[in-house]
């Protein structure tokens, strides 16, 4: 091994604009020992890491590309302290599933109550992440899979597309078009869209609808699908959601599905999970949630 | 990494590194696949006590147990598995980084930043960094194109590896070493009259209108030096890109001056004339300028060495 972890995090701190002074308090290390293991570094390496410019230590361009790909193994490193860290605190056997707030409040919680109904021993976390920030909660090690729409997925991970959740519009019963078969966009023009349009997917399939004319009086832009589905269900405009989020409140008859013109869309969710071998409990697990994701699509 | 991260009385330089060291993980994943103890220290030349020893260390740090003794094999715990699982990661990444060093240093992976003027980053240097990138598929090269007049004030924002310029306004500061010189060309349209005349001389250049980049400073300098040498032009006009120079020359409007390296393509093919100006070789001088405290990534020297071995400082007319 070329580089040690120390090493990789003197570099990347470096990297970060940090002073010595700074690294070594960060580090806890005597500020000397900061310079002394990047000139052993250099040695090892046989290329100039770093030099003095006036009393900062700063990076060349060779030290900073490797400070670039440090990172990496950094994030390994930690996760294998984050891992001890849960195993300390007796999480042994759980397996942990990191999703996008559709999946992980509509359809992981029914599969994952009939996987502990027959493991009755494992444990499972479900985290709930928000979109931006779920690929890079999942490359840093810390969960097992990711259930997501499309990301710009990266690195050594199996990537599957395990279920397709349509979106669906929808009304109160006795809303004036709930009857009609097949809704005309001049129809909507007097309507309220209701939905969750600050999201990323949901503003783009906003901005489509105007491409296509589909237009609305107003959108009632909500944070929550449960907040949709109510003040939908308290008679006020059309609502747009997942078919997922909706499933439940259709089946009941406390909202009816409705078909505007051709219109058609859907997101694709995929399981994810790194490459290298899972525990037991996690690739079991794997198998459950695309069997019965695969099911639900059938169904 | 913070110790706060780390409950349990850790010190805080183990944090920084890890709570386990490497070769503990290393050997932790070597028992995943059931060897015993002897055959884990063949395979990482280690004796076994100090396998022992690394192992009840790694314990002791980690808060519970790793391995159990099963008659002459140690085996690991649930803990211990996900630990092995988790510490392969661990192992492929710093091998994968040794492997992208090994290469850095090779200058076979690695990206070579340089800043450079319009002429040589348009016409000069493309081919030379096809070719290097050919022989090297794994270093990125990243060049970028500036006017003279904002060059030398980026590269000392930038976090360049070197600059490929002209040398007038050279900064004190950077050191150069030249790489060639480019002679100034004056071309015209085929049907322009003054095309046909075999020598033009100073006086019948000053009917014509002159089109260039007269803004930048090094072609300011060239114009001074042909009016020094008596030049009066009656128009100039001045258009930054020389593919703008080309296109307006193109439609007859005057004479074109540009560097022969930006123009060469056109005067062969027979698009432009070359106006041959009786007055003495107007040239201008690149070179290589480098910040003398910054070492050179490998890949950025023999990137460099490519450029010195695909140009010759040897003028040409």
């Amino acid at each position: 091994m070329l580089l040690s972890p120390s090493d990789l995090q003197i570099l990347v701190r470096l990297e970060q604009g940090m002073t010595q002074s700074q690294i070594g308090n960060d580090l806890g290390l005597e500020q000397p020992a900061v310079s002394k293991a990047i000139r052993a570094a250099e040695r090892r390496l046989g290329m100039t890491l770093a030099h003095v410019d006036g009393r900062r230590l700063k990076l060349t361009n060779t030290g900073r590309e490797v400070a670039r790909a440090a990172a990496g193994a950094l994030i390994q490193v930690k996760a294998v302290d984050d891992l001890i860290v849960s195993l300390r605190a007796g999480r042994m056997k759980h397996t942990r599933i990191v999703a996008s707030s559709t999946p992980a409040t509509y359809l992981l919680p029914r599969i994952i109550a009939q996987f502990l109904g027959r493991h009755a021993d494992a444990q499972i976390d479900v985290e709930v992440v928000s979109m931006p920030r779920l690929w890079g909660e999942f490359a840093s090690g810390a969960y097992d899979i990711a259930l997501t729409p499309r990301l710009p997925f990266s690195g050594r991970v199996r990537v599957e597309p395990v279920y397709v959740d349509p979106v669906l519009f929808f009304s109160a019963p006795a809303h004036r078009l709930a009857t009609q078969p097949r809704i005309a966009f001049d129809d909507l023009r007097e309507e309220q869209l209701v939905g969750k349009f600050s999201e990323a997917y949901w503003g783009r399939f906003h901005d489509d609808l105007r491409e296509r004319e589909c237009r609305f009086a107003r959108s009632i832009d909500l944070s929550s699908a449960e907040a949709v589905k109510r003040i939908v269900a308290s008679g006020v405009g059309i609502g747009v959601l997942f078919e997922s989020a909706v499933k439940a409140e259709l089946e009941r008859g406390d909202l009816v599905s409705l078909r505007i013109g051709e219109l058609a869309y859907e997101q694709t969710y995929f399981l994810v999970r790194s490459e290298s071998e899972p525990t037991p409990q996690a690739e079991r697990l794997c198998t459950f949630l695309r069997e019965e994701l695969s099911r639900m699509r059938t169904t | 990494m913070s110790q706060a991260a780390f409950p349990g009385g850790l010190d805080v330089r183990r944090a920084a590194a890890g709570i386990l060291a490497v070769g503990e993980l290393n050997v932790i994943r070597e028992l995943v696949t059931g060897k015993t103890q002897v055959e884990v220290g063949d395979h990482l030349h280690l004796e076994q006590s100090t396998i022992s020893k690394m192992l009840k260390s790694a314990e002791e740090r980690a808060g519970f147990e790793i391995v159990t003794v099963s008659g002459r094999r140690l085996q690991l715990t649930a803990a211990g598995r996900e630990l092995a699982i988790a510490g392969e990661r661990v192992i492929r990444a710093f091998d994968e980084l040794d492997a992208f060093v090994r290469e850095l240093r090779l200058g076979q992976t690695g990206t070579v930043r340089f800043l450079t003027s319009s002429t040589p980053g348009s016409y000069v240097l493309p081919e030379i960094v096809g070719a290097f990138l050919r022989e090297r598929p794994n270093v990125s090269v990243e060049m970028q194109i500036m006017p003279v007049s904002g060059l030398w004030q980026a590269f000392e924002a930038g976090q360049f590896d070197f600059a490929v310029a002209p040398v007038m306004g050279l900064p004190k500061e950077l050191s150069s070493e030249p790489l060639y010189s480019d002679a100034v060309v004056f071309f015209a349209a085929p049907n322009l009259p003054i095309a046909s005349k075999e020598r033009v001389t100073l006086g019948d250049l000053a009917g014509e209108t002159l089109i260039g980049k007269f803004v930048d400073s090094h072609w300011r300098r060239i114009f001074r030096e042909l009016e020094e040498a008596g030049f009066r032009a009656k128009r100039r006009v001045t258009i930054i890109p020389p593919e703008g120079v080309k296109r307006m020359v193109a439609q007859g409007l005057g004479i074109g001056v540009l560097f022969a390296a930006s123009i060469r393509r056109e005067l062969a093919d027979g698009t432009f004339i070359p106006v041959h100006v009786a007055t003495a070789p107007l040239r201008e001088h690149f070179c290589i300028a480098m910040n003398p405290k910054e070492s050179l990534s490998p890949s950025a020297a023999a990137f460099l060495e490519h450029i010195r071995a695909s140009i010759s400082y040897a003028v040409e007319e």
